[in-house]
């Protein structure tokens, strides 16, 4: 009896001291949550008067945090453009932010490597990075290729041109919106034309992109021109974007290049064309390239049904 | 004056606070979509600017709450990285006032508000 007791005490006491414990760690990883919440607000309220309220040069004490400094400048540089840029390179400068990103980018594994990548393209930084970023150039990593060559082309925009045509991979559409996002902040110049007529694949691929994203109307005659001799990949690219553009598709060489199409790319780009309003008259051309192939019948069963939802 | 800034991130919530400061406002913060919701239900604004775009997708929810409420809608703001047209087509439709792009400049975010406010 008495060992039983002695035995129901002891449980007792391991489950209650289990849960004094286990509420301790919970209290400890609070407060380190709630001092770490209180850092970055400062931080935030630091770095952000100092850039946009032409504040003092922000002081953190002995331990400042550069993972949390780099976090804020990152959204900062992120989310707006326009802002007193010598003052984001002062910081970077005054942290030694570069220097800690770099090194970051080196040890970590890479999808880590790719986020330190990506911190360095948007807050730019010092001349050694153009030898830290050619360690990533080549990197069978898709994420850190991209980062770095969006880093190469934040750095020096001057040469984004020559350094996107040399790229050794094929443009993705990552890295065609992370570009288009340097051009809208005003780093890179809109020049479409010499773009889409330059018969660098990566290239007309931006240039493409560029076209669609800022709906230029006006580039129709060249997409027209580039439909006669693209093929691929590129090729399917210019047919959308003269569906996004409402370009016509009853022209000869228009019509004869959706045909050059594979089967499964033309059932997608005749989908494409569905969601952007297309009747059937205008696209008698394209239908007819369909005749005695697989797809007959198909554009106009989708176009003449409820349009949206069945192309969605 | 007061306005409401609705972000599910602290750091761009502070952001904006940061830029918008200037304009000379009393400025509230929401980070859920939940509080956003019961802000906008228990607390009279004249501006708010928003990140959550997802209420917008179907139409009309967040615009039709302020407007069915007050019988009038303050100014509202959406700050979105999508710029597909359907998604500004409805935002603007169901009586969003300003569907501003990411990234933005902060001389042309206050210049909106201030243009509100005035």
């Amino acid at each position: 009896m008495t060992v039983l007791f002695g035995v129901s005490v002891l449980y007792l006491l391991i489950a209650l001291s289990a849960v004094v414990a286990g509420g301790v760690v919970s209290l400890c990883r609070r407060s380190r949550t709630e001092r770490r919440r209180a850092k970055l607000t400062d931080y935030e309220k630091q770095i952000f008067g100092y850039v946009f309220e032409q504040g003092f040069m922000p002081h953190f004490g002995p331990h400042t945090d550069r993972e949390l400094l780099c976090r804020v400048l990152e959204t900062l540089c992120a989310f707006t453009y326009g802002y007193d840029n010598t003052r984001v390179n002062s910081l970077v400068e005054h942290f030694a932010l570069d220097a800690f990103l770099r090194r970051k980018a080196r040890t970590e594994d890479v999808y880590g490597k790719a986020l330190r990548l990506r911190t360095l393209s948007l807050l730019g930084a010092s001349d050694k990075i153009d030898a830290t970023l050619s360690e990533f150039d080549r990197s069978g990593n898709m994420y850190v290729r991209n980062y770095a060559l969006t880093a190469h082309i934040s750095h020096s925009p001057e040469t984004a041109i020559a350094r996107i045509a040399s790229h050794p991979y094929r443009l993705t559409p990552v890295n065609i919106s992370e570009i288009i996002t340097q051009l809208r902040r005003g780093g890179i110049p809109i020049a479409y034309e010499p773009m889409l007529e330059s018969g660098n694949d990566n290239l007309m691929l931006l240039g493409l992109g560029v076209v669609r994203h800022y709906k230029i109307t006006e580039a129709l005659p060249v997409l027209y021109r580039l439909a006669v001799k693209a093929e691929g990949d590129i090729l399917e690219a210019v047919l959308t974007t003269i569906a996004l553009l409402h370009g016509t598709f009853s022209r000869a060489a228009v019509s004869e290049a959706v045909g050059r199409l594979p089967h499964g790319v033309r059932k997608k780009l005749y989908r494409f064309i569905t969601l952007e309003g297309y009747s059937l008259p205008a696209l008698g051309a394209v239908c007819s390239v369909e005749r005695n192939s697989s797809l007959e019948g198909y554009l106009d069963e989708i176009v003449g049904s409820y349009k949206r939802k069945i192309s969605l | 004056m007061r306005l409401l800034i609705a972000a599910a991130d602290p750091t761009i919530a502070a952001l904006i606070e940061s830029i918008v400061s200037s304009a000379g406002v009393d400025i509230d913060t929401v980070y859920t979509e939940r509080e956003f919701a019961e802000c906008c239900d228990s607390d009279f604004y004249d501006v708010i600017i928003t990140l959550f775009t997802t209420p917008f997708l179907c139409g009309s929810d967040t615009a039709h709450r302020l407007h069915h409420r007050t019988g009038h809608l303050p100014a509202l703001f959406v700050l979105s990285w999508q710029n597909c047209e359907f998604t500004v087509m409805s935002a603007l439709e169901s009586g969003v006032s300003q569907f501003i792009s990411l990234p933005v400049t902060p001389a042309r975010l206050c210049a909106k508000i201030g243009s509100v406010l005035l």
